[in-house]
């Protein structure tokens, strides 16, 4: 029924709906997944009138929505308060056509999955097929603003990007063509190492879920199958069709580490790692000073023995925990990574090479209205709790960025087998929210704000909770003070 | 009087206030003057259409003479869209089973007959509205073709709208 349905009819349908029902549709099957997310983004009107249900009674949780709603990415430089802000900018969104001379505020246009690497944000403006990259300005101000942007030269309805940025290397991968497109940050023109662009006939068929890049290798991970180049030459170097789902990261020089799970009776997970270092790359680059390098997890768990690529299994049994392909990676250091897992229950940070805990976080049973949620990025994770009528939270942070394997006075008391947990100390902190003004019941602002909490404070902490308890702005809080 | 033929060759004599519902009809009759037409090849004949056919002239009996909307302005659209409740006669007819409603859809939206389309969106909407994903699979007959950890991701980028 579905299938005869011409596109234009079911966004007539799905026009009738909420943006948590289009959510939830999300969820009914692949097909409804891009049709869905293009009504979303199409329909700014639907999208703005509930963001704004859902956090009725915070300015700068409405603002944020409605310059999203409009297609705008914030101007954190912009003059006035929040509240002049949005006045601006719905004074422009009422503007006749005619009317509409310059963007007000300075605000840059739609950013569709922004992303950032260093401090390079990239975003992509749907209806002009152009990418934005911004750099914003330090936080001492020492170093201004940089804006610029290129256009795409094809049809760019479904894709995905990824930048790398010590490399000046923007990945796009065009879904709808199931190319592989390889830019240089600096001005879009075709990066000047890679020479080829790639189109794989079994790329088209399937949507291209996600990419990684390494100093030689790109691997680009469809549904159910693991194709990698080496993008310095253009040469195949991994075509796999029996990875089902999960994430994968580069770790160390050019070792892939990819999860895996597939369901068969039963849930069956595993790490498999492939390790690419020994094509075309000096051996120095690998993790100097580790001598065990990838010893550890190939002679122990060799279940996926190949005789032309070095490749190895590792299978985690599911210790009380729910899934570990949508895990997360968090990549530490040349030699090694932390893999936390979100599940249900918590979430675990381990050194992958010695098989051993860095740091575990489990829910316990949580008091009455005490709501705990996980996040991860890069390499640092947090945990919140939030206490919804009594307006506090409490969070502990795993900056797994401050610890190092042979650093013994980070509260590393022992080493030894997958089960054995080592001691990590974490940051503590609780702090107040702000009160309400509005509306008592407003657990809807409370669920945005986790939302905004989540991005900012593992971006920087102090700065976040600064936003929260002084209403500070919470943009400069997106800008780390980083020098180039 | 017009004669409308439907691709499945069934001849249907209908009033012209009947016919003239449909924006498409009128304006291929306004267009050559005749009072014959032989609209609905609908694309591709995938499916017998003189059942959908039969609906989608009682609508229009049922309609007849009411003013046709104003079409493409903006305001009149929105305000279409706004209202979700569908009049009670308008409800009693669309109760009709799932494939029978796809089928009325697509007739309406071929015929351009605008406040049918619109009824028939509103009730697959209303249908969907507050269901589960599970629900809207049985309701559609959708195989579900997610891999338990693609449906836990998704379940993931959902949570910043739910309330926790």
């Amino acid at each position: 029924m579905w299938n005869n349905m011409p596109p234009e009819l079911l966004g007539k349908i799905f026009g009738h709906l909420t943006v948590l029902d289009i959510l939830g549709l999300k969820l009914v099957c692949w097909v409804a997944v891009p049709l869905l997310m293009n009504i979303l983004t199409r329909s700014p009107m639907k999208v703005k009138r509930t963001f704004c249900d859902v956090i009725s009674s915070d300015p700068r949780l409405q603002y944020e929505c409605e310059l999203a709603a409009a297609g705008f990415l914030d101007n954190p430089n912009a003059p006035g308060t929040i509240d002049d802000r949005r006045r601006s900018l719905r004074s422009y969104l009422e503007m006749k056509p005619v009317g509409k001379q310059s963007l007000p505020l300075g605000l840059t246009r739609f950013c569709h999955t922004p992303q950032r690497s260093g401090d390079v944000f990239v975003t992509y403006d749907t209806s002009r097929n152009t990418l934005h990259l911004c750099r914003p300005p330090s936080a001492s101000g020492s170093r201004p603003t940089k804006t610029w942007s290129f256009p795409l030269n094809f049809d760019f309805q479904a894709g995905y990007f990824l930048i790398h940025y010590p490399f000046d290397l923007i990945v796009i991968a065009d879904n709808l063509s199931g190319r592989l497109h390889l830019r240089s940050i600096a001005n879009g023109e075709p990066h000047p190492l890679a020479s080829h662009e790639w189109i794989d006939h079994g790329l088209t068929a399937r949507p291209i879920l996600m990419v990684s890049v390494s100093d030689h290798t790109l691997a680009a991970r469809v549904r159910g199958r693991l194709v990698a180049w080496n993008w310095r030459t253009g040469t195949k170097v991994l075509d796999r069709n029996d990875l089902h789902h999960g994430r994968m990261a580069f770790i160390g020089a050019d070792c892939l580490l990819v999860a895996d799970s597939w369901f068969m009776g039963g849930h069956t997970r595993r790490l498999v790692l492939f390790d690419m270092s020994d094509t075309e790359k000096s051996p120095t680059a690998r993790g100097a000073g580790h001598s065990n390098y990838p010893k550890a997890i190939g002679e122990d768990f060799p279940f996926y023995p190949d005789p032309s690529r070095r490749i190895f299994g590792l299978v985690f049994e599911p210790i009380g925990l729910d899934w570990i392909a949508s895990g997360l990676f968090l990549v530490h250091s040349e030699a090694f990574i932390g893999l936390a897992r979100k599940t249900g229950e918590g979430i675990i940070a381990w050194d992958a090479w010695e098989e051993y805990t860095i740091a575990a976080d489990m829910h316990g049973d949580p008091s009455a209205g005490v709501s705990t949620w996980y996040s991860v990025l890069g390499s640092r994770f947090v945990r919140f709790e939030l206490h919804k009528t009594e307006r506090w939270a409490k969070f502990r942070l795993y900056d797994l960025s401050r610890w190092s394997r042979h650093q013994s006075d980070m509260g590393l008391d022992g080493r030894g087998g997958l089960d054995k947990k080592v001691g990590f100390r974490p940051i503590e902190g609780v702090f107040d929210l702000p009160q309400s003004t509005s509306k008592p019941r407003d657990s809807g602002n409370v669920s945005g704000l986790f939302g905004l909490l989540h991005r900012g404070f593992l971006c920087n902490c102090s700065q976040v909770r600064r936003w929260l308890t002084d209403g500070v702005a919470f943009a400069s809080s997106m800008t780390e003070d980083r020098e180039p | 009087m017009v004669l409308l033929v439907t691709s499945d060759n069934k001849n249907f004599v209908v009033d012209r206030e009947v016919a003239d519902r449909s924006v498409f009809v009128k304006n291929t009759l306004e267009a050559r003057g005749l009072s014959i037409a032989t609209p609905p090849m609908l694309n591709g004949g995938c499916f017998e259409l003189t059942s959908p056919f039969l609906q989608v002239l009682e609508y229009c009996q049922h309609h007849r003479g009411e003013p046709l909307p104003t079409t493409d302005d903006a305001n009149a659209d929105e305000n279409r869209k706004r209202t979700t409740d569908i009049g009670e006669w308008d409800r009693k007819f669309i109760t009709v089973d799932h494939e029978m409603l796809f089928e009325i859809i697509l007739a309406a939206n071929y015929l351009d007959i605008k406040p049918l389309l619109d009824v028939g969106c509103k009730t697959i909407g209303n249908m969907v509205k507050g269901k589960s994903p599970e629900e809207v699979r049985k309701l559609f007959d959708i195989v579900n073709d997610f891999t338990p950890e693609e449906e836990a991701q998704i379940k993931k980028e959902n949570e910043w709208a739910e309330d926790p």
